[in-house]
């Protein structure tokens, strides 16, 4: 990462004056006995001041600054004594004019990939000498400054993610085919919805989502009746017991009764409330399958019975019959042909059953995708 | 081998009849043989056969599934109408459930459960349970 794209991560042009920092710029103008002291930061155009003391403008151009020649040197703190007696300085604009500059020293101010922002340094009209450990004191101050940057930072991309994070999952929520809720229950059984995603009005075109969320007995009006004390005693039950709940149950729409099924897992909190997570799904098209399942199996474990035993009796006769005269072998052909009618009505008849349910399911489940 | 006086079908099934009939007649089973094709039929043909002293059948060979009257009318309509106790039933059925069992027992006339096809050795199995 290049030094540009580095400083542009800290986001810190043109950003309000931060208390911290001013207080960093006051003690270090306080140490220095400088009238003037700044944070400043460079880019590849401007050097601007996070924090001054002691001057009204807040930026300047790069070529005029100081604090150019300590990008380098991330680990040096850049002391010019005598502006007038440095050659790098003597023709600067700030020494020539206002405000007159004589003394400067800048420690820089150093990011984790070890590029430099800027620096934060003490500047006065008058040269001056200062000991190593001043220099010192004024790189620690730096190090504050840049702790409390990379704070910052950290902390914007914390929010940018978990901003994200919680878009995303909202999007995720609302977009699910069936409802999400949030389930809270307190010490005294009062129910209420904390949450409930909006793919519950998929599932409940004719329910008032606010009204349900104040009031989550509204979702009984619906139920039917010989399924509201099992559900009810289910949900208590898992509640009373900690249990993962899972209940299948029917429900009025516009075109008759449908199966839902609600799933859900309880967790005890600290002031004893039960918070269940879970989900509403319409489950119509697998119970109707499970029953065609089930219509289908005891069909061919009832009606195909019928015929297979009669094929078996037929060939018990053939097997037993020790002088098969050629009238008896066409009496039995007679009956095997009739049991073999039979079996092809019954299996035709399956086949014409167990497609016309499969075509009902999935007209049904495309109706109420859409 | 006891032989029966008159054995009775009550099944909708011509397969079955025609192959139990046939059957019986290689193992000489009974003297006669009456076939109803439900159970409305079996107790009208009862009915007039009790009317006119005409002889009963000792064995009756019961389906469960009929259309008009199936084996469960008929072993009520039976007790209720007719209480033959004289009579031996045994259920026929290609599937036996298993609640059909303790259904079973609260009709007394019958005896047990046979499976279908019926064959030589299932015939001889009720010839040694009634006599």
């Amino acid at each position: 990462m290049s030094r540009l794209e580095d400083i542009n991560s800290y986001g810190l042009f043109d950003t309000p004056p931060d208390k911290e920092l001013d207080e960093i710029t006051e003690l270090a103008s306080v140490i220095f006995g400088t009238p003037i002291s700044l944070i400043t930061i460079l880019d590849d155009k401007r050097q601007w001041f996070k924090s001054k003391k002691g001057v009204d403008q807040s930026e300047g151009n790069v070529e005029d600054s100081f604090c150019r020649y300590a990008l380098n040197k991330p680990n040096e703190v850049l002391v010019v004594n005598d502006t007038l007696k440095d050659q790098r300085f003597l023709n600067n604009k700030l020494v020539l004019k206002d405000p007159k500059i004589r003394f400067y020293a800048g420690a820089p101010l150093v990011t984790k990939r070890n590029n430099v922002l800027g620096t934060l340094c003490v500047l006065d009209q008058k040269p001056m000498e200062i000991s190593k450990k001043q220099e010192n004191a004024l790189q620690i101050l730096a190090r504050r400054v840049m702790d409390k940057l990379e704070t910052q930072k950290a902390l914007k991309e914390l929010s940018t993610t978990i901003e994200l994070s919680t878009s995303r999952l909202i999007k995720i929520t609302e977009n699910l085919p069936f409802g999400v809720f949030e389930l809270r229950i307190d010490r005294f059984g009062n129910q209420e919805f904390s949450f409930l995603s909006k793919g519950m009005k998929k599932i409940h075109p004719n329910i008032d989502l606010n009204e349900w969320l104040k009031n989550p007995a509204l979702g009984f009006s619906i139920v039917h009746p010989d399924d509201i004390k099992p559900l009810k005693n289910c949900l208590a039950n898992s509640i009373q017991n900690n249990k993962k709940i899972y209940y299948e149950y029917r429900v009025k729409s516009d075109s008759g009764y449908r199966w839902h099924a609600v799933n859900g897992q309880p967790e005890k909190t600290e002031n004893e409330e039960t918070i269940i997570y879970g989900s509403f799904t319409d489950v119509t098209h697998h119970i109707e399958y499970e029953t065609a399942l089930e219509q289908i199996s005891s069909d061919i474990s009832h009606v195909l019975r019928r015929p297979v035993t009669s094929m078996l009796g037929i060939t018990n006769l053939l097997e037993s019959d020790q002088e098969l005269s050629a009238k008896k072998l066409k009496k039995y052909s007679g009956y095997i042909k009739i049991v073999a009618n039979e079996l092809d009505k019954f299996t035709r008849k399956l086949n014409k059953v167990y497609s016309e349910k499969k075509k009902k399911i999935a007209s049904d489940s495309s109706r109420y995708k859409s | 081998m006891n032989k029966f006086n008159m054995a009775c079908i009550i099944d909708d099934d011509p397969a079955f009849t025609f192959l139990t009939k046939e059957i019986m007649e290689m193992t000489d089973f009974c003297t006669d043989l009456l076939v109803y094709k439900n159970g409305q039929e079996a107790i009208s043909g009862l009915t007039e056969i009790i009317k006119s002293g005409e002889i009963l059948p000792d064995l009756i060979l019961l389906d469960l599934n009929m259309p008009i009257m199936n084996g469960w009318e008929f072993l009520d309509e039976f007790a209720d109408t007719l209480n033959e106790r004289d009579i031996t039933i045994f259920i026929v059925t290609s599937s036996v459930n298993p609640t059909d069992y303790e259904k079973a027992n609260n009709y007394q006339n019958v005896t047990d459960y046979i499976a279908k096809p019926v064959t030589e050795e299932s015939l001889l199995e009720i010839t040694k349970r009634i006599s």
